[in-house]
Order: structure tokens, then C-alpha cells, then sequence
């Protein structure tokens, strides 16, 4: 285990902990104990709403959260790995929505001419509207399957590969990372565009022949959600103790001795920026059926600092940091805004003042350090 | 051990979530769905008010079927997604048994899928494209006929002949064009006589479209029907005074300018514009004076009435209407009482539609004075009937049935 | 369902004696109803115009035809004194009293009543209860703004006399026609005397008998490159039964045009720079902040905001000045708002950024939370909904050549940015503080071992940035809204322009800005605004990449990112 070095001064809680005696209790705890919480409460989930301790409402609300979750895992990995801040992480996710979106709208009621209502409503045509040809393929599963995949990837990997062949880095890239969600935002807000404009798609009904609406498909789409993010989560924890996960490192620690030793950071930076926007996209997909729209007010630049926000939370370059720190907001977020709708932006404000002042490594890098802490005084003693 | 503190976990987790507080045996739950924070809280505030303030007035005066009432105010902070989750939460966690909220379009839309799926109720305070009739939804607000139509008919009678169709981005405005057009067409205003403009979201920089209006109005005869949204309208509105257009020129026929969006202008360069609305706070009744006085006993003297307010306001007095008549909070028989209800609003008397889910409404057309009031200076004869499809884009009927209603 | 045909009804009913026409448009396309009342009205001119005193009591009947001639007769009868009676009329301050025609200004109750026009008390006041109100609906209005313009060519002053001498030859008639070559006789001053011929020959144009005399007319107005002959000239052309007259109009058009896209283009280059220096404005305090000192400040946008609210505390106190005093709040408000921000900022970095220096991702998660406190903060304390209203001296617009208006407002942003920048440069380049702070960016440990309190030259810096910004959000209100939340529409434009430029130059953000300005009006046009923000934005990531940083790329420190 990787020994963390301790600024007491920096942490209360360690003082506080330290100041009540509470120390040897740490030593109970694993330091995977959020990972492993977190994965058991997942699963738990369904059963608590087996047992009526959560109505479906609920159960659908975590749903929704698993599937952000995968945005926020995506972007630990090219920021909390590789060193570099995406602010477009959203924006695959959303790119992953609107397949599936599309999908869904060419299953859900539709106009007499075949065009499904959420386009038909919103266009300016006195006439109505002609399915346009890019919606057709939409139609089938399979294409979804892989519009869902690859256009976030094509997306990413080819402004990845461009940004980076530019070696455009730092601020720079989180900057024009920004400008190109704005920009696509902006796109896909064009009625002219015969995405639904700014409502864009919903009227939702049918996903593989099965109606969404109903309660054991939402629990059915939880489960895939919350297994998804368990496997990614998994998936994302593997790929950091290859080979590959220790030169992403090395790109984020010296990206200019990485290049003198040999290696084309390039490449890297590229494959797992585009890692990270199929993961994003696989969530938007996943989110869009449980939330019932998909707008492109998502690719805004708040929803993209957000993921940022739940990263840094949870932990940066932990994989479970980021899931906590996804379903966490989230929920204090839900909360505030339902018990406390004046004053939530107060308090979620100070939790992110707090967190940057007092705990610089997010929930589970605290954690960390709190257990390796408890366990050096053991090794002392 | 790391069971235990995946416990703990899990304890207060749930804890937190089963946290909402279990009602009172004798209240009955309602929800307000308004963003408090955000890009639309400048409008919905508003509304949330007014919602608020016609639940305690019943409530003062008993409640309703002898229950008292418990509004539910959440903020879904002008976020798309949040409001369908929010709206799920009102329904199934909080049990509520209808709900007043939603301004924008696209919040609307993202609500309704919830709404309809568990037969719950929406009243819906803010005029709107139309094209859609939801048994889930009272639109306590205008549909197109009862605003846009009157509006046009209104400046061609004037012998307006050039028409700028000026408005953001969206499906309001798009919607709203698209019948303005239709209905400009059949009275004979040819398409070069009418210029469609439409700017994104948030803009504010309009010296190339006012420039091209100020061409277009050399030599009189021109208006612009403008159903430019939210905080656009300010620079919008600077522009056009600063370029050297007045309302004698070329007046404005605004369509989402009303007395509140006026407390965030400056209006002394605005007087002589015109809106078309259904309600306005200058409608000079008994009981206009004693909603206006209420409300700003309530909230303060520098608030001002207006219509969606009025909506707002009078659409928990129409639930209640209909719970009473059908004697019951159940859903289905409160749609079936609403039918043809009449009520009495600060604005005079209303009426529900016998079968569509509108409102019918007088309208009024107002022009800005200096006070940022509205001097009435049309008014319909009567009520209007409210259209949920636009006859003039289903000029042949058949449009599509409703959506929603009961669980089959 | 919906029957469509309601409302239509139930408009045309109310309002069917509206339909009466008599403006521009009338004369070239007349319909039955406004030529009717038009010959009406001249009629009733000509029986009123031997009557020696000014006869109101035409006003009191209750038929409109007669009411809208007797409006017309006011206008005819040149009595200076009662276009201050048809303003009050149109505001509705007149009253039937009994038998005669009065005004009442004041809303008390009982009211005195006034003199129409000499506007002396007529007697002790009146309950309201027998006052009737004149009804002044659309048709009156109309038939006023007619009368107004009559009455206004003869004014003496010239601001009033001109925009009447236009609109006279707008609306055209018989009676405008006389009245303008009246006016023309004894104009001295020469642009009214210019507007005049063009109201001359536009009228001439379509009501004169003469094919010699309407295609000079129709050479007059090309000369004169009236943007407003445009449409009747077009008519001509087209619909002329001479062909003598087409080809003058037709020559005519082409001159117009001509001149006409002269203007766009100097109107679109303004629209460019305006554009510009608003987005210099946003982004110079983000210049320094981001720029010089490496903190990725989310808040940005909020000190815009507290700037603009500052502003608006300024004005309010204003309110209690003597009133020839507060069309200058704006000054002071200017001040204002630089002084508030700057002390938000300071205190900013002296609790929260002072702890993050180095570490530019915690910045920007701390400050996006101090950014949801500001907003509340704000909202909980001012509320929406709150105008800043612009000072006197900055509304309406400088007209340099004929058709070409510059708005005040915006002459005066681009005023406030030259001298931010150049306060900003003078502060940098001139200053012991710019000297210190240059050495501080450049090596914070030799600038320390040199005796300089780097602590506080950061806290400085920082507040310098943060007070621009504010000055800068008060420059905006002249455009823009006031809102808690609009900062956030800022900042991500200010951070391409910052980023565009290069980081840590000034100049980088003055030519950025610029650049995306006119880049941006130059495509609107073409485009239409929607497209025009979608290919700035692209363009701005293509160029990034052909110069990943910008168009000044910093050197020293922070150049390796």
C-alpha cells in the first residue's frame, strides 16, 4: 500500500477523529470500503423496493444516477489518470441520448406521414415534415446499438486525435473542449437540424418491444444501469493497473519525458479520450429510457463542470471516487432541491467550497488517507 | 468488516431518501413544479407565488371538502430532466393530487410522459403553441387562437401590411409563426411581405436585425409580431428605441412581454408598444383590485399581476371547483367535473372547455404606458373558445386524439 | 373540436369602424372604406376652415366619423396651443364636462377642470363621477398622430419639426402636400428644408398628374438616396403607365441601393467593433485573473454581475438627488461597480484562492461553488426582475450621415473599453504595482527574495481583475438585463476570448475580441443569428488547433501549461 504523506493541519477530521479516540476504530475499515458499500447498496436497491422502502420513483431516480455515474468513471480516467480536464464530457453522453432517443422515437407514436411527434410538433413547416433520411436507420436495434458506440467515439476521436496532434494542453483544452459542446449545443437547438430543437425528442414508449413505462421495466432498466456501472467501474479499476493505465499516468506526471522515452502520448491521450466518450455515451443511452427526453440543453457547460464537480468530490484518480461522488451530488442535489428549493444553491455552493478547503482528495482520497493514517499508528504502536 | 460500514451506509442512505415527512391524515398534498433558481426563475417565481397564495386563501377560508391543504414546493431549477423527476417524485412519493407548474415548452413535454403514465393532474398556467391535448393536462393559459390570431387580426385592421415574424429559437415561436403565416396568407398578405426571423437563446446583440426592421419600415406600414423570449426582449427592446424606431413607426406586438418582464426593462422608450395577452393587471374590476392588493400585501408592493399569474393563481381555484362538484380528490372524477366548469378569476368570470382541456378566455391587446402598465385598447366581445389544434394547420380537422386520461 | 372562426369574429365586430386606413399605405392602396374617409374628412376641413375659433365640441359627439373630423380640424387650424391639448387627448386627459371639452391631469378626486388650451382652472373641481373620458381608441389615435403632424410642421423647434416634415411625406394626402410647400417657403433651416423636398417629391410621386413631374420627382429622391422612396419607387418602376417615369425610378432604385449598401456595410463594421469591445470588456478582468496570474476564476461572471447590481444600488440612491443631478448615476455607477467587485475579489482570494495557488482545478471547483453562493445571494437580496435604466444623455443614437445611427449606448461602451484597456496598460506598464506584479508572475520566489509582499500584490491583482469586470458589468446593463444569473452567459465567452488571445496578453484579448466581434456581425447577416454562433465557435476550435495558444503564445512561465 501506497503510503500517503499527512498535513494534519489540512485535515480536521483527522484531528477531530484522532482528538476522540476514534482511531483504532478506522483500523475495522478496509480502505476499499466505499467501493464495496457502494456496490453492495446498488444491488441492495431493488430489494428495498421489494420490501417497500423505496417507491419506484426512487428506484428509477438511481437508475438514472448509475447511468451518469458512467460519464463521471469516463472522465476520472482522462482527468483523475491522464491529466487532462474535459469539459465536453456531457456532450457524449448527450450524443449517446439522442441515439437512443432516435430509437425510441421511431418506436413511440407517430404522424400520419410516419414522422414521430416530438420532430413533427416542433417543425415550422405549414405543410409538416418528411421523415428525414439520417432518422430512418434509427428504426432498427442493431444501428442504435452502434450509433450509441460509435458516434460518441468518432466524435471524440477526431477532435481527440486533432487537439492533441496540436498538443493543445492544460486550460487550452479545457477550454475548447468547452467551445465545442457550446458549439454542438447551439447545433442541435436549430429546428432547422429536424432534431426537435430545444424540446428535443420524447414521447417514449417502447425499447425492444417492451413498454417503458411500465414499473418492471424501470426496475428491468435499473438493473442494467446499475450493472453497467458496476462493470465499467471494474473495467475502468482493471484498465488503471495495466500497462496502458501506467502510461496514462506517466502522460499526466511528464508527458515530455513519456515522449523522449519512446512513446507517442498521442495515441494514448486519444484511445482513452474516446474510451471515456463511449463510456459517456453508453450512460446517455442508458439515462435517456429512465428519464423519458433528451434535450440539448444537456450539452450546456454546467452539466459538463458538474461531472467535473462529482470527480473532484468523490476523489480524483479513484474509480470509486468518482462513482460516489456522481451518486452523491446527485442525490444531495434531488434532496436540497426538493426540502430546501431557496436555499439549496447555498449549501450545495459551501459543500464545494468546503470539499476543495478541507478535503483535497475528494470523499474516497480522504478515506484513503484516513485509513492508511490509522494503520501507520497500528504499525507504530 | 467492511460489511458494517456498508451498513451504516445503507442506513443512512435510506434514511435520507424514505426522509420525505409522512402527511397528516387530514391535509391533501398539492404540488408546485416552478423553477426557483436558474434561467426561468426570473418568470416562475412568479407563479410559484401565486400558486402558493391561492392554496392558503382556501386554506384560510376551510379547505377543500373540509381537508386542508399542503402544497409541495420544489425547485426543478430550470433543468429539462429535473422537472420529469421531480414530477415523479411529487406523484408517487408525495402522493400528490395534482400539481401547478411548468413554463417553458420543453419542461412541459418533459413532464407530460409522467403525468400520463400515472393518470395524475397538471395544471398548466403559461399560453402556449397548442398542438397538444393531453387528458392530463388543464391549460389554464391561451391557446394560439385566443392570442396570436387576435393579435394579427388586430394589426391588419390597424393597416399594418408588412409583418416581421420576429421570435428565439424554439417551439413557441416556431408553433406560433407557423400559424401567424397561415392566418396572414388567407387574408392576402403576400410572403414578401412577411420576414421570419429567429435569434438563439439568450441572444443579445440585435443591431443586424433591427437594422434589417428599420429598412423594412421605411415607409410605414410595417410591425413586428414578436415572440421573443425571457431576457432577450431587453436588448431587443434597447436596440430598437436606440436606433430611432418608435411604436408610431413600427409598433411591436409582443406576445411574452408582460407586466413583470416590464420591471426588468427600462419602459419609458417602450410606451406605444402593444401585447396581447389574456389578462392584464390594469383590468379595472372590484375583484382585480382586491387579487392585486393580496398579492402585493402578500409579496410586496413592487410586485405587479399578470397573466400567467392570474393563471396561475385562478387554476388551483378550478381544481378545487371540480373536486367539490365531483365531491371526491380522485383524478378521473375531478377531469370529468372540470368540463364546463364556470369560475370566477381576478380577471371576470371564465370557463372551462366542455371537452378539450382549455380555458375559454377573453382577450385583451394592451399598449405599454410609461408606468409599465397596460392601457386596454381591444377587447374581445365575450369569451373565446379555446382550440387545442390550430384550425388554421388542420384546416381540414382530423387532428390527432387525445393522450392520456386513465389507466386502462 | 375547436371551432377557428370564433375569435376572428369576435375581433372584427369590436373593431370594424378601425378599419379607416389614412396612413402611407392608404395612398397606395387605397380601399373604399379610408378613401371614403379621407373625402370625409376634407369635407369637414373645408367647412371648419373659414371658422375663426378653435371648435372642440365635435370631440364630444358620439359618432366616430365626426369625432375623427373633428380631430382633423384641430390639425388644420395651425393653433399652436392645441398640439398640447391632442398629446394630453392622446394620453387620455380629456374629458366631456356637461357640454364642453376639458382636461384633467391630475388623478384626484373631485378633479379641476382645465382650459383645453390655455389650460386655466374652469371653476372649482369636479367630482370624477361627471367627467366622461373622450374614448381614444386606435381610429383617434391615428386621426391624432395625423392632426399631431400638421400641427407640428410649424413648430419652432426643429427636433419637433423634422421627424413631422418626414412623416408628412409618408402618410402623402392633399393636406400634407399643401402644408409641406408652406413649410418649404419658409424653412431656413437646411436639413428640415431637404427632408421637406423628399416628403415633396414622395408625395408627387404617387399623386402627381404629370409623367414629367413625377419621374423628376423620382430623380429628386434618387439623389437624395432616400431609403424611404425605396418601396413607392419600386411601385413606379413597375407599375408606371409612362415609360419616361420607369426608367427615372428605376435609375432612382439603383442610387438608393447603392448608397443604401454603403450604409449596411459601415453599419455591419460598427455592429463588428460594438460586439468587439463588449466582449473586451468581459474578458479584460479575466485577462489579468486567468491571463497573469493562472486562476481559473468560474465566479468571473459574477463579479459582471455584481457590477451591474452596484449599478443598480447607485441608481436608487440617486433617485433622492435633485433631479438634474441623476442622469449622471452612470458615472458614479461605473465606479461603483468597479469598487464593489474589486472588494468581492479581494476578499475572494484572501479566504479562498490564497489556499489554491498552484492548484488551478480546485480553483475552479471552489469557485463554481462561490459562484451558486453569489447568484443566491443576490436573488435573496434584490429579487428578479430589476431594471437599471439608462441615463438620458445615452439613449437614442448619433446619425453622422443620412440612415447611419450609432447607438449612444454602444459609442459609450466602446468609449469605457479604450480606457479600460488603456487603464489596465498604464497600470501593467507604467505603475511601481504593474512592475511588482509583472515580477511576481514571472518569479513569485525571486519577487519574494527582492522584498516584495507577493501576498498582497496577489490579493491586488486579483481585486483589479475582479473591479475591471464589474466596470465592465455595468457598462452591459446599457445592453443587456439585469438578472442573478447573468453572469454565467459571460464567462464561457470570456474565456475563448482570453484563450483565443493567449493567455497573459493584453493585446492578444483586444485583437480576439475584436476579431470574434466583427467575425461574428459579418456572418449574421448571411447566416442568420443562430448559424452565426455555431461558426464563430468552430472557427475559434479550428483555429486553436493551428495555434494551440492563441494568438499571442505567453513565454516564461506559464507557457508550459
Amino acid at each position: 500500500m501506497a503510503e500517503y504523506p499527512i498535513d494534519p493541519r489540512q485535515f480536521a477530521l483527522t484531528r477531530a477523529i484522532a482528538g476522540l479516540g476514534w482511531r483504532g476504530t478506522l483500523l475495522g475499515f478496509d480502505r476499499r470500503a466505499p467501493a464495496i458499500g457502494a456496490a453492495f447498496l446498488l444491488l441492495a436497491i431493488p430489494v428495498f423496493y421489494a420490501v417497500g422502502l423505496l417507491d419506484l420513483a426512487q428506484v428509477n431516480q438511481l437508475g438514472r444516477y448509475c447511468a451518469i455515474a458512467l460519464v463521471a468513471i469516463g472522465l476520472d480516467l482522462v482527468w483523475g489518470y491522464t491529466g487532462m480536464l474535459s469539459l465536453c464530457q456531457a456532450m457524449f453522453f448527450t450524443l449517446g441520448g439522442y441515439a437512443m432517443g432516435m430509437h425510441l422515437a421511431m418506436q413511440g407514436p407517430k404522424d400520419g406521414k410516419g414522422v414521430p411527434t416530438s420532430i413533427s410538433y416542433v417543425s415550422s413547416e405549414v405543410d409538416g415534415l418528411a421523415l428525414p433520411w439520417f432518422w430512418q436507420p434509427f428504426a432498427h436495434e442493431w444501428f442504435t446499438l452502434v450509433a450509441v458506440l460509435a458516434v460518441p467515439a468518432i466524435v471524440a476521436g477526431l477532435f481527440g486525435w486533432l487537439a492533441f496532434r496540436s498538443r493543445i494542453k492544460g486550460v487550452y483544452f479545457s477550454i475548447i473542449t468547452q467551445a465545442l459542446t457550446v458549439a454542438l449545443m447551439t447545433l442541435f437547438s436549430l429546428n432547422l437540424l429536424k432534431l426537435g430543437g430545444t424540446n428535443g425528442l420524447t414521447n417514449f414508449t417502447h425499447l425492444l418491444g417492451c413498454d417503458i413505462r411500465t414499473g418492471e421495466a424501470k426496475l428491468a432498466l435499473y438493473w442494467v444501469s446499475a450493472l453497467a456501472l458496476i462493470g465499467a467501474a471494474l473495467f475502468a479499476w482493471w484498465l488503471t493497473t495495466t500497462r496502458f493505465g501506467r502510461i496514462l499516468v506517466a502522460v499526466r506526471d511528464s508527458e515530455a519525458r513519456l515522449r523522449f522515452a519512446g512513446y507517442q502520448p498521442v495515441i494514448f491521450k486519444t484511445a482513452v479520450f474516446t474510451l471515456a466518450a463511449v463510456l459517456a455515451g453508453i450512460g446517455g443511452a442508458l439515462y435517456v429510457p429512465q428519464t423519458g427526453i433528451v434535450t440539448p440543453s444537456d450539452m450546456a457547460a454546467v452539466p459538463s463542470i458538474m461531472v467535473v464537480v462529482w470527480v473532484a468530490l468523490g476523489g480524483r484518480g479513484t474509480i470509486t471516487g468518482a462513482v460516489v461522488g456522481a451518486l452523491l451530488v446527485n442525490l444531495i442535489y434531488a434532496l436540497l432541491t426538493t426540502h430546501m428549493p431557496k436555499f439549496w444553491p447555498f449549501i450545495l455552493g459551501a459543500v464545494f467550497v468546503s470539499v476543495v478547503l478541507f478535503m483535497p482528495d475528494g470523499i474516497v482520497g480522504q478515506w484513503r488517507k484516513l485509513i492508511a493514517w490509522a494503520q501507520r499508528g497500528k504499525a507504530r504502536a | 468488516m467492511s460489511l458494517k460500514s456498508t451498513l451504516l451506509g445503507v442506513v443512512t442512505t435510506v434514511a435520507a431518501l424514505v426522509g420525505a415527512p409522512l402527511s397528516a391524515e387530514d391535509t391533501v398534498k398539492l404540488g408546485v413544479l416552478h423553477s426557483l433558481t436558474g434561467t426561468m426563475a426570473i418568470s416562475e417565481i412568479s407563479c410559484k407565488d401565486a400558486t402558493v397564495m391561492a392554496i392558503d386563501e382556501i386554506n384560510a377560508k376551510g379547505g377543500v371538502l373540509g381537508k386542508k391543504l399542503e402544497a409541495v414546493v420544489v425547485d426543478p431549477a430550470s433543468n429539462w430532466p429535473l422537472f420529469a423527476e421531480k414530477a415523479k417524485e411529487l406523484i408517487l412519493t408525495h402522493k400528490v393530487k395534482a400539481t401547478f407548474g411548468c413554463w417553458t415548452s420543453v419542461s412541459r413535454k418533459s413532464v407530460l410522459p409522467v403525468f400520463e403514465e400515472n393518470n395524475a393532474l397538471l395544471y398548466y398556467p403559461v399560453q402556449y403553441e397548442g398542438e397538444e391535448q393531453s387528458l392530463n393536462v388543464f391549460y389554464t393559459a391561451a391557446s394560439p387562437n385566443q392570442q396570436l390570431v387576435p393579435a394579427a387580426e388586430y394589426m391588419l385592421e390597424q393597416g399594418y401590411k408588412k409583418f416581421v415574424l420576429l421570435g428565439t429559437d424554439y417551439v413557441f415561436p416556431r408553433t406560433a409563426n407557423k400559424v401567424l403565416k397561415a392566418f396572414l396568407k388567407a387574408k392576402g398578405i403576400p410572403d414578401s411581405a412577411i420576414i421570419e426571423e429567429y435569434t438563439p437563446f439568450g441572444h443579445k446583440d440585435y443591431q443586424t436585425i433591427v437594422a434589417k426592421i428599420k429598412t423594412l419600415a421605411q415607409g410605414g406600414g410595417a410591425c413586428v409580431l414578436s415572440t421573443i423570449n425571457g431576457d432577450s426582449n431587453v436588448p431587443f427592446y434597447k436596440e430598437f428605441a436606440n436606433q430611432g424606431l418608435t411604436s408610431g413607426e413600427c409598433p411591436i406586438m409582443a406576445f411574452s412581454v408582460s407586466e413583470d418582464e416590464l420591471r426588468a426593462m427600462e419602459v419609458p422608450p417602450l410606451v406605444g408598444h402593444l401585447a396581447a395577452w389574456n389578462y392584464f393587471m390594469s383590468i379595472d374590476t372590484s375583484e382585480n383590485k382586491a387579487f392585486i392588493s393580496a398579492f402585493q400585501s402578500k409579496y410586496g408592493k413592487d410586485r405587479v399581476t399578470a397573466d400567467p399569474i392570474e393563471a396561475a393563481y385562478y387554476g388551483v381555484y378550478v381544481w378545487k371547483a371540480a373536486v367539490e362538484k365531483a365531491g371526491s380528490f380522485d383524478v378521473d372524477k375531478v377531469r370529468a367535473a372540470t368540463y364546463g366548469i364556470e369560475f370566477d378569476a381576478p380577471g371576470g368570470k371564465k370557463k372551462m372547455d366542455e371537452k378539450n382541456q382549455h380555458t375559454y378566455k377573453p382577450v385583451y391587446i394592451g399598449e405599454i404606458k410609461k408606468d409599465g402598465q397596460f392601457k386596454i385598447v381591444w377587447q374581445s366581445k365575450g369569451l373565446v373558445k379555446p382550440d387545442s389544434y390550430s384550425a388554421y394547420l388542420w384546416p381540414n380537422g382530423g387532428f390527432p386524439a387525445p393522450t392520456g386520461g386513465p389507466k386502462k | 373540436m375547436g371551432t377557428p372562426t370564433t375569435a376572428p369574429e369576435s375581433t372584427s365586430a369590436s373593431t370594424r369602424t378601425a378599419a379607416s386606413g389614412g396612413r402611407a399605405f392608404g395612398d397606395r392602396m387605397p380601399s373604399p372604406l379610408s378613401a371614403f374617409v379621407r373625402r370625409l374628412l376634407i369635407i369637414a376641413l373645408a367647412v371648419i376652415a373659414h371658422l375663426p375659433a378653435l371648435d372642440l365640441t365635435g370631440l364630444a359627439s358620439d359618432q366616430r366619423p365626426q369625432r375623427l373630423a373633428a380631430i382633423a380640424a384641430i390639425g388644420a387650424s395651425r393653433e399652436p396651443a392645441a398640439a398640447a391639448f391632442l398629446e394630453a387627448y392622446r394620453l387620455g386627459n380629456a374629458f366631456r364636462l356637461g357640454e364642453r371639452i376639458v382636461l384633467v391631469v391630475d388623478a384626484a378626486d373631485p378633479a379641476t377642470p382645465l382650459d383645453p388650451l390655455s389650460r386655466a382652472p374652469l371653476g372649482a373641481p369636479v367630482p370624477r363621477s361627471q367627467l366622461v373620458e373622450l374614448e381614444v381608441s386606435r381610429p383617434e389615435i391615428r386621426a391624432i398622430t395625423g392632426a399631431l403632424t400638421l400641427l407640428q410642421l410649424t413648430n419652432p423647434d426643429r427636433a419637433v419639426r423634422l421627424p413631422a416634415v418626414v412623416k408628412a411625406g409618408d402618410v402623402g394626402g392633399d393636406t400634407n402636400r399643401a402644408a409641406l410647400v408652406q413649410v418649404l417657403a419658409g424653412e431656413s433651416d437646411q436639413s428640415v428644408a431637404k427632408a421637406a423636398r423628399e416628403s415633396l417629391a414622395l408625395i408627387e410621386l404617387s399623386l402627381g398628374t404629370e409623367a414629367a413631374s413625377r419621374a423628376a420627382a423620382a430623380t429628386l429622391l434618387g439623389e437624395a438616396c432616400s431609403g424611404r422612396a425605396l418601396g413607392p419607387l419600386r411601385t413606379r418602376a413597375a407599375e408606371d403607365p409612362d415609360p419616361l417615369v420607369k426608367t427615372a425610378a428605376t435609375a432612382a432604385i439603383a442610387d438608393i441601393e447603392r448608397y443604401q449598401s454603403g450604409v449596411r456595410a459601415a453599419q455591419t463594421a460598427f455592429a463588428g467593433i460594438s460586439a468587439g469591445s463588449i466582449l473586451i470588456i468581459m474578458a479584460l478582468g479575466l485577462a489579468i485573473t486567468f491571463g497573469l496570474m493562472g486562476v481559473i476564476n468560474m465566479a468571473h461572471g459574477e463579479m459582471l454581475m455584481i457590477g451591474a447590481y452596484a449599478t443598480l444600488v447607485v441608481q436608487w440612491v440617486f433617485a433622492y438627488l435633485p433631479a438634474p443631478l441623476q442622469p449622471y448615476y452612470f458615472i458614479l455607477g461605473l465606479g461603483a461597480g468597479f469598487l464593489a467587485a474589486a472588494a468581492v475579489g479581494w476578499l475572494l482570494e484572501l479566504t479562498i484562492i490564497r489556499h489554491l495557488y498552484g492548484r488551478p482545478l480546485e480553483t475552479l471547483l471552489a469557485t463554481w461553488g462561490i459562484s451558486y453562493l453569489l447568484v443566491q445571494t443576490v436573488r435573496a437580496a434584490f429579487g428578479d426582475n430589476q431594471a437599471v435604466v439608462a441615463p438620458s444623455w445615452l439613449t437614442g443614437g448619433w446619425e453622422p450621415v443620412q440612415d447611419l445611427v450609432l447607438p449612444w449606448n454602444r459609442l459609450f461602451i466602446i468609449a469605457v473599453t479604450i480606457t479600460a484597456i488603456a487603464l489596465v496598460w498604464w497600470v501593467l506598464n507604467r505603475t511601481r504595482l504593474g512592475l511588482v506584479l509583472r515580477a511576481t508572475v514571472q518569479s513569485r520566489r525571486t519577487a519574494a527574495s527582492l522584498g516584495v509582499n507577493t501576498r498582497r500584490i496577489d490579493g491586488l491583482t486579483f481585486a483589479l481583475g475582479s473591479g475591471i469586470a464589474g466596470a465592465g458589468g455595468c457598462a452591459l446593463t446599457l445592453i443587456g438585463g439585469l438578472k442573478p444569473d447573468m453572469g454565467q452567459e459571460f464567462i464561457i465567452d470570456s474565456f475563448l476570448v482570453v484563450a483565443a488571445g493567449g493567455v497573459g496578453n493584453l493585446w492578444g484579448v483586444v485583437c480576439a475580441g475584436l476579431g470574434l466581434g466583427i467575425l461574428n456581425k459579418v456572418l449574421e447577416p448571411w447566416t442568420q443569428a443562430v448559424f452565426a454562433k455555431v461558426i464563430v465557435l468552430v472557427g475559434i476550435i479550428l483555429f486553436l488547433q493551428a495555434r494551440p495558444q492563441g494568438l499571442f503564445p505567453p513565454k516564461g512561465r506559464l507557457s508550459d501549461g
